[in-house]
């Protein structure tokens, strides 16, 4: 079954990266929304049903981990796989991204990484 | 080469090759060293440590590494900025935990243009200069606040 997909963050180049690469990853890709921000993010969430989301942590108006703990707290959250991508490279924050049950793909990242983490996350063979 | 320098050369190659398949070489030719600069841009952050750090492209290579970033269109000139942001957020946000600490909370503003190098503070703390592609270079520039 196609999986609906959520791209957030503030970089438009940084969404059509990640876009671009789950295209070339061979996943099967339903609807894909963006959003820049978290409260862009939380909008598409209400409004429409999404297996994954991509989530940068350094955003305006709403952060990657503030997103993470409104999303906690919502009715889909227990059928929404999140990864989060972003340069963060403190230890105190990646430990909170897992505390979310979210998984963490650092930037640089290569088009093999993502797509495993994606693989290894959705439980898509491909 | 500094211990700073060799981050930001270390972190930088690794950024251009993985992002942007560029692969930047450290011995640069006299084309690459007189290429003028297409763009720079700034982070700046805060923390134990704080400062900001500038990425320049130099060469015309601004349009290829969007093109590059993006695929088959390097759009224009605002989504050739935003290639360049992204870089230097990236960088930046790789090099600060390795000076200063990754059990260490950092804030990392907006990328912002720099029209006009620092004259209050020329002379950045560590800078590398790395060679792409043929005729142009990037330079990245550290700027440490005094503790």
């Amino acid at each position: 079954m196609p999986l609906n997909v959520l791209v957030t963050d503030d970089s438009a180049v940084m969404r059509a990266m990640i876009v671009k690469t789950l295209r070339m990853s061979g996943v099967d890709l339903g609807d894909i929304a963006h959003a820049s921000n978290g409260v862009e993010a939380l909008a598409v969430l209400d409004a429409q049903w999404i297996d994954l989301a991509l989530v940068d942590i350094n955003m305006p108006v709403m952060d990657g981990l503030e997103l993470l703990k409104q999303i906690s707290g919502r009715p889909y959250a227990g059928g929404l796989r999140t990864i989060v991508v972003s340069t963060e490279g403190s230890d105190p924050r990646i430990a909170a991204v897992h505390a979310f049950g979210a998984e963490f793909v650092r930037k640089p990242f290569s088009p093999e990484q993502l797509r495993d983490v994606v693989c290894r996350v959705t439980g898509v063979t491909v | 080469m500094s211990d700073h320098e060799g981050i930001l050369a270390d972190v930088t190659t690794r950024t251009l090759e993985e992002l942007c398949f560029f692969f930047p070489e450290p011995a640069l030719t006299d084309e690459q060293r007189d290429a003028p600069a297409d763009a720079a841009m700034s982070v700046g952050f805060s923390g134990p440590i704080s400062g900001r750090l500038v990425v320049r492209l130099c060469g015309g290579m601004l349009s290829e590494l969007a093109s590059n970033m993006l695929g088959d269109a390097d759009g224009d000139l605002r989504m050739q900025r935003d290639a360049l942001a992204e870089v230097t957020n990236v960088v930046c946000g790789n090099v600060v935990p390795l000076i200063g600490g990754s059990a260490a909370e950092f804030v990392l503003g907006a990328p912002q243009l720099v029209v006009v190098l620092d004259h209050a503070k020329p002379r950045p703390d560590a800078m590398v200069q790395l060679g792409l592609e043929m005729s142009g270079r990037v330079d990245v520039l550290l700027y440490l606040d005094a503790a």
